[in-house]
């Protein structure tokens, strides 16, 4: 991590370069409003109002463009610190020479992220927020972005929160039977601790489990494009992107390396991997193709089998394929439906015919693809998932601590053994949205339960 | 200056006596002030010593040096070990005391021992020369020098008692508060705000119908808080129980617009553990009753304790709303319940060595640093001392981390904790709770008895012993085979591991001494019953030992005194404020202080490898 001194101002153009309509600069730091004043011929920066001026060039006092100024004063700023953000004219003139001038007045330019991080270090968001705001810029899809607003806008940090209360209660009760035991407190059932246990590591596995949720809709989801050679995957993943990416030709064992392009529909992004024909080979070269495509497979969130309709009698193949790949989404893709549109009747199997090189039903094909994808995945447009390893990480260790927990209360042992157990579980589940450790359990005894002589 | 002394203790409660006590036994030159000298050592409150926590924290007094375990087997009336049903780290000692002979036994300690002198005198003002003691004025103009003042003045600044809308200018019931020192030091610049605790009635014992009542006995084989005390076959006077019903609340209720809580006349904050009965009413109003326990206050006594019953209320309300208890009908009162607010300290002003960051020589113990409770006045009480004597004697501060005693926690709580509320000790406030027993506290703080140097060479080579015969006993468990037909009569089919045996509990506490008596003849019963804790908990022990290790790496790195934290960049506004405030000593201090975010930490620590 690079350091800069907290007194310093730091300025930037928080818009995209290039031919925009309008860009926002922005300036963050205790000399904010002061830089401001020495380039816009205003003469004063009212918190939260709008000021329509003239940027100056202080020095050559050329004016530089009209513009809107907004001052906002810490701590009620993006960044908790005095901002003002201008928006003056798009393009490649305006915004960089009023920079410019800022970094004359003293600013300095920020460091990517800079601004998000000064708002984590200021309280105004937590750890999740700010990994949302990282998410939200590199945002590729639709799904993505919308994922990374209901974070930002604290959905997640919600349910963390939750989970952490949910320990909290449990604990309060284990320190409450401690610390108060002189007192009328009738001892928690021991079922009924191992019950609330149980329930809260359900709670937090389950939230561990929307991590592949949460990638692929960050990151996309991996669409492997498998068969026997010649069933025509190249020929698909050509047709879905409407471009001649891969080679295809009618000799068998044409594609050897994967090929993977991305892919958007409707918001969702699929990352589409060509993988080599696989069959029994002697040729080197195909057999790492087959075994490349294999790894791929493995990796899927979501398998397009492909069957060629004009040899149709023999299925064995792709029957046992399926029951090897059953933890996988699978759609059997029966193409070259325009050389042949009988397709065998199939059963527990999604599947559908398709033609790839006279295109036919590719759009059917994309729809149940988002489809099955969503229903595996729980893709509603609603739900928070986490999205990084760094999250899945600390709930997996949540959860096996109060493995840990519950397995203590079945061997008997006394409170302050589970409390420790708990103790950890809450300390993980802190670790995410990166606040402080709470030792608030006290607060949470005094507030529930009614102790003391 | 002639005749000075080393020390000065202002105020005789629960931690001036222990200051003054270890000062002297030190070998200094020691005054302890007191405005009534018979009030010594009084139990303002309830008539107890111990219970949760706070009897771990007695223990650790009594192995470092002080006087509260000794003076608490020779006066209690009761004793019983709490939390005996569940692991050993909880269980903690209490005992009724009868709260004149323990006031008689402290007093003759006191006037036996030698270079202590008893002043009697109200200490109105600090005497100051560039920012260090020279000495103290008394309100009748005396001058006492001496070089270090340790200021125990309890609930006695500015204290004011409020029953009802009536409000006395008091320190205690019937004594008068202090006045002076307090503006004195807020003039100086220090923080000083309101806190406010209650007690409840005293009632006479002729007119409780203990027929009715639920009997509380203690232990029938009761163990002393101190490890000298031998023989030790104490008293067992039970205790009673009572419940408060509908009718007792609606009278409270009829009267909540009377009491100062509601009506805003107390300003300060009163402990939510302890509150008064009008306050459990309000804030759990579901609860049909709230459970009262009659206390003797000490042995033969006419004057009963009703614990539970702490009020503010009017006279005639608390009258009539504890006759409504079933057994307390004809109830008369011998004094009736009140609240006092007095003048605290917030206890950021003050190092781990409970000196003041301020003023040189100045030292803090006791209530005025925002506690409640005799046991955590009197171990501030004995480590002010402790650190004002090694001050003087150019020594480093002598104060236990965290993992190795409920003073450490103590101590660091009141360094890095905003006290919005009296702090109590509670077994949740340690975070190595397996590691802080009532039962090893002579082990884990053996370096530092040592280094305290209150102990008898004696009582030290009877804890060395006990620890080093621990060592090497718990080897001994895992190496010892218990064969079928054992003398200890654990049914066996094939031999086993005796370390398996405790794990698996089929070897517990009661076997101990058959264990001895047949295995290890030649060791201690303190040894084999700790090297029995240390098997029988290994794994959890473990675990809280690779805690402690983790943390230590930010509890050793330092901050060094006097860091700017202007000059800190990239802190968070409200770290940065809290560190200026707290000023902690170590990362690792740093880190519990409320506010200061990871984020912060992190920050901290890159500037520091700088
Ligand atoms: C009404 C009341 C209710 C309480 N309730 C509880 C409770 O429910 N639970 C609990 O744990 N604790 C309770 N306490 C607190 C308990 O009494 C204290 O925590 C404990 O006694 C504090 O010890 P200390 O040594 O700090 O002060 P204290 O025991 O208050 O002793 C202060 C001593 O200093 C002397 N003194 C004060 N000022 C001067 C001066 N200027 N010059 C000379 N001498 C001075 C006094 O005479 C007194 O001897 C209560 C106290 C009171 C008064
Ligand atoms: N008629 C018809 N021919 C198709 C269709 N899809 C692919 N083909 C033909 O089938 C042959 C093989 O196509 P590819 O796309 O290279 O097949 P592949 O599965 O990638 O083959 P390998 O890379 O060798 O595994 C080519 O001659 C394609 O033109 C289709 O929908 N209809
Ligand atoms: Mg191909």
């Amino acid at each position: 991590m690079q350091h800069f001194d907290h007194h310093d101002t730091i300025a930037a153009i928080s818009t995209a370069t290039g031919l925009g309509g309008i860009a926002v600069l922005r300036i963050s730091g205790t000399r904010a409003r002061d830089i401001a004043l020495k380039i816009l011929d205003t003469e004063k920066l009212k918190a939260r109002y709008a000021q329509f001026c003239r940027a100056r060039d202080p020095q050559s006092g050329e004016v530089l463009d009209n513009v809107v100024a907004v001052y906002f004063q810490a701590p009620a700023s993006y960044t908790g610190e005095d901002t003002v953000e201008i928006s003056c004219h798009g393009g490649y003139a305006a915004a960089p020479s009023i920079l410019s001038c800022c970094y004359d007045q003293g600013a300095r330019a920020a460091q990517p992220g800079e601004f998000t991080r000064r708002a984590f270090i200021n309280g105004k968001m937590d750890l999740l927020q700010a990994e949302a705001v990282a998410d939200l810029i590199h945002a590729v899809s639709d799904s993505g972005r919308k994922l990374a607003n209901r974070i930002l806008a604290g959905k997640l940090s919600d349910k963390v929160r939750a989970l952490h209360h949910e320990l909290l209660d449990i604990a309060s009760i284990l320190e409450l039977e401690l610390d108060f035991s002189e007192q009328e407190i009738a001892a928690m059932d021991r079922k009924d601790l191992q019950n609330s246990i149980a329930n809260a590591k359900t709670h937090i596995a389950e939230l561990a489990a929307t991590y592949d949720s949460g990638r692929i809709l960050r990151e996309g989801a991996l669409v492997a494009i498998a068969g026997r050679p010649n069933t025509g995957k190249s020929s698909l993943l050509n047709a879905l992107l409407q471009e001649e990416r891969a080679i295809i030709s009618p000799i068998p064992g044409t594609t050897r390396d994967t090929i993977e392009e991305s892919f958007l529909h409707r918001g969702m992004l699929f990352r589409l991997v060509d993988t080599a024909g696989l069959r029994d080979t002697e040729d080197p070269l195909e057999r790492i193709g087959n075994s490349r495509a294999r790894r791929v497979i493995s990796e899927a969130d979501l398998i397009l089998l492909l069957a060629d309709l004009s040899r149709p009698d023999d299925l064995a193949f792709e029957i046992q394929f399926i029951e090897e790949h059953k933890k996988t989404p699978l759609i059997l893709v029966f193409n070259k439906y325009d050389l042949n549109p009988r397709i065998p009747e199939m059963k527990d199997i999604r599947y559908l015919g398709i033609s790839a090189t006279r295109p036919q039903n590719l759009d059917i094909l994309l729809d149940t693809m988002l489809e099955m994808l969503q229903k595996h995945f729980r893709l509603d447009g609603e739900s928070v998932s986490i999205s990084r390893d760094r999250q899945r990480r600390a709930l997996l260790l949540s959860a096996e601590a109060l493995k840990r927990a519950k397995e203590a209360v079945k061997k008997g042992y006394s409170n302050e053994f589970i409390a420790l157990d708990i103790r950890e579980a809450v300390d993980a589940l802190e670790s995410i949205t990166g606040e402080t450790r709470s030792e608030d359990v006290l607060n949470h005894i005094f507030n529930r339960f009614c102790i003391g002589k | 200056m002639k005749n000075a002394y080393d020390i000065l203790v202002v105020g005789g409660g629960h931690a001036g006596v222990e200051a003054a006590l270890a000062a002297a036994r030190l070998g200094k030159r020691t005054a302890l002030i007191s405005i009534d000298p018979g009030a010594i050592a009084r139990m303002s409150c309830n008539p107890s010593i111990g219970g949760l926590a706070k009897g771990h924290l007695v223990r650790e007094i009594d192995v470092l040096g002080g006087e509260m375990a000794k003076a608490t087997d020779a006066s209690g009336i009761q004793f019983k070990l709490l939390n005996r049903s569940k692991g050993r780290a909880v269980w903690s000692p209490r005992a009724q005391a009868d709260k004149f002979r323990y006031e008689d036994y402290m007093q003759r300690v006191i006037k036996n021992t030698p270079g202590l002198d008893v002043i009697a005198g109200d200490a109105t003002e600090l005497l100051l020369k560039a920012n260090r003691i020279t000495g103290i004025r008394l309100r009748d103009g005396a001058l006492v020098p001496g070089r270090i003042c340790i200021l125990t003045n309890g609930t006695f600044l500015r204290g004011k008692i409020h029953i009802g809308d009536i409000q006395i200018p008091a320190g205690r019931y019937g004594e008068l508060p202090s006045i002076g020192i307090s503006d004195q030091l807020k003039a100086l610049g220090f923080s000083v705000k309101r806190l406010k605790t209650g007690t409840p009635s005293r009632i006479t014992k002729r007119s409780i119908d203990f027929d009715v009542l639920e009997i509380q006995a203690g232990d029938p084989d009761p163990l002393p808080f101190s490890y000298a005390t031998k023989n030790f076959h104490p008293k067992n006077i039970p205790c009673w129980l009572a419940y408060t019903n509908t009718q007792t609340h609606d009278i409270l209720r009829s009267a909540l617009d009377r009491s100062p809580l509601y009506t805003g006349k107390i300003e300060g904050t009163g402990p939510r553990y302890c509150p008064s009965i009008e306050d459990k009413i309000v804030r759990f109003s579901d609860k049909a009753a709230h459970q009262l326990f009659l206390e003797p206050e000490w042995e033969g006594s006419s004057q009963w304790y009703v614990n539970g019953f702490s009020s503010s209320l009017p006279v005639d309300i608390q009258i009539r709303a504890l006759r409504s208890v079933r057994g307390l009908e004809r109830a008369e009162f011998i004094k009736i319940g009140y609240a006092i607010e007095y003048d605290y300290f917030p206890s950021h002003q003050i190092r781990r060595s409970l000196e003041t960051k301020e003023i040189h020589g100045l030292y803090f113990a006791g209530q005025i640093n925002g506690t409640s409770g005799y046991e955590e006045a009197a171990a501030q009480g004995l480590m002010a001392a402790l650190n004002a004597v090694r001050s003087i004697e150019d020594k480093t501060p002598l104060v236990p981390e965290r993992h190795e005693a409920y003073i450490g926690v103590l101590i660091d709580d009141l360094c890095s904790k905003e006290t919005s509320e009296p702090y109590r000790m509670f077994t949740s406030l340690a975070e190595y709770r397996l590691l802080l027993r009532w039962d090893n506290a002579h082990l884990r703080l053996l370096e530092y008895v040592r280094e305290a140097g209150l102990q008898s060479a004696e009582m030290i080579e009877t804890f060395e012993k006990t620890r080093n015969e621990t060592r090497v006993l718990e080897k001994k468990y895992s190496a010892t085979r218990i064969l079928p037909g054992n003398p200890l009569q654990i049914p066996l089919d094939q031999p086993s591991a005796l370390s398996l045996l405790i794990r698996r509990q089929e070897l517990d506490e009661r076997h101990l001494p058959l264990l001895r008596e047949h295995y290890f003849p030649e060791y201690g019963v303190d040894a084999v019953d700790q090297a029995f804790v240390l098997t029988r908990y290994e794994g959890y022990i473990d675990r809280q030992f690779k805690q402690v290790e983790k943390m230590r790496q930010l509890e050793n790195r330092h901050i060094p005194t006097g860091l700017d934290f202007h000059r800190v960049p990239s802190l968070s506004n409200e770290g940065r404020e809290k560190l200026i405030k707290f000023r902690p000593e170590s990362i690792g201090q740093a880190s519990r202080i409320r506010g200061i975010s990871p984020a912060d930490i992190q920050v901290l620590l890159i500037y520091l490898q700088k």
